[in-house]
């Protein structure tokens, strides 16, 4: 179990390190875009973005829960949209 | 070979129990690798980078703990070698019963995909990886009766020349490696007959050796071949 503080925590922590690789680094900033045409981050960087936060939800809580899951895909408003919505859907998958 | 900063490569094959597999584990071990294998039996590998699950790889649940371990000791994957596959009996298509045809896709084209897709989280995070896929003659060769397992190897051929496109910017690199027939247990069980028919239409109408692969393997994971992506090479002149 994570709150969503921790959650937001992990996945600025997983953001600084992507920067680390990257050259256009990407703010921690809630409302930041992740995913779609305005987002920050190219198809890898999402990947590697959320690769990491799948390890800090691991080393957190115990547990691996792969975020991109079927659900996430079929949801009508994608969870990657934002930091936020990102943060709420795994906060979801967490009291599944 | 492999990147220079890696002094102990991590490298993951599939099917170490036997055959190829096998070989290739104990290759690679005596080359410097870390070698994590995985087959649905014990392995006799005995060597201190050896690292073994028995695993049904048909499910996604072994699969994803596999690499849950991997990423928890080695925090990095640098090669992974899709090797584990099956070839139920020959069968005409008129005769395949349902629960054999999703078991063959769920060996041979469901688990790669799934070990494809964790490992290159892992490895693009270094910005290097190797995937080498293990292809079929057959499917150069299309005999009748081996429809199935065909049509597994040559979903991996499409699988893997997208796939190459989709992670080279994160220096990965992807291909299938299609070996001539290798006497193995899986060979052994194939129609002796149909097979050196088959044989009959490659370049070197004769078995293959282990080394072969090997051989084309270490060209893969060299540093140089950055650019060898996307294709699917076959030994014999198939």
């Amino acid at each position: 179990m994570a709150t969503k503080k921790e959650i937001i925590e992990i996945i600025f922590k997983s953001i600084e390190e992507i920067n680390q690789q990257n050259d256009t680094p990407i703010a921690k900033d809630i409302n930041i875009k992740l995913f779609g045409k305005e987002s920050e981050l190219d198809s890898l960087g999402l990947v590697n973005l959320i690769t990491s936060i799948e390890e800090g939800i691991e080393e957190l809580t115990g547990n691996y829960i792969p975020i991109a899951d079927e659900r996430a895909f079929s949801m009508e408003s994608s969870p990657f949209k934002t930091v936020e919505t990102l943060a709420i859907y795994i906060e979801i998958l967490l009291n599944d | 070979m492999i990147d220079s900063k890696s002094t102990m490569p991590i490298m993951l094959i599939t099917g170490t129990s036997k055959g190829i597999g096998e070989y290739l584990a104990n290759y690679y071990l005596n080359m410097g690798f870390i070698v994590v294998g995985c087959s649905r039996n014990t392995c006799k590998i005995e060597k201190d980078n050896y690292i073994h699950f028995i695993a049904d790889i048909a499910n996604e649940n072994e699969i994803l703990n596999i690499f849950r371990i991997i990423r928890k000791d080695y925090k990095r994957l640098d090669v992974l070698i899709n090797n584990a596959a099956i070839n139920p009996a020959i069968l005409n298509v008129a005769f395949l019963p349902y629960e054999t045809i999703q078991k063959i896709f769920r060996v041979n084209v469901f688990a790669p995909i799934m070990f494809c897709r964790e490992a290159i989280k892992l490895m693009g995070r270094n910005k290097f990886g190797r995937i080498i896929n293990i292809g079929s003659m057959a499917t150069r060769h299309e005999v009748a009766g081996e429809a199935l397992y065909t049509s597994t190897k040559a979903s991996i051929n499409a699988f893997t020349r997208v796939l190459s496109k989709e992670v080279i910017n994160s220096g990965i690199t992807v291909n299938v490696l299609a070996p001539s027939v290798i006497e193995t247990d899986l060979s052994k069980a194939i129609n002796q007959d149909a097979l050196f028919e088959v044989l009959n239409r490659n370049a070197v109408k004769k078995y293959g050796d282990l080394i072969d692969i090997s051989n084309s393997i270490d060209y893969i994971l060299r540093e140089e071949s950055k650019s060898v992506t996307g294709q699917i090479i076959y030994l014999g002149g198939a």
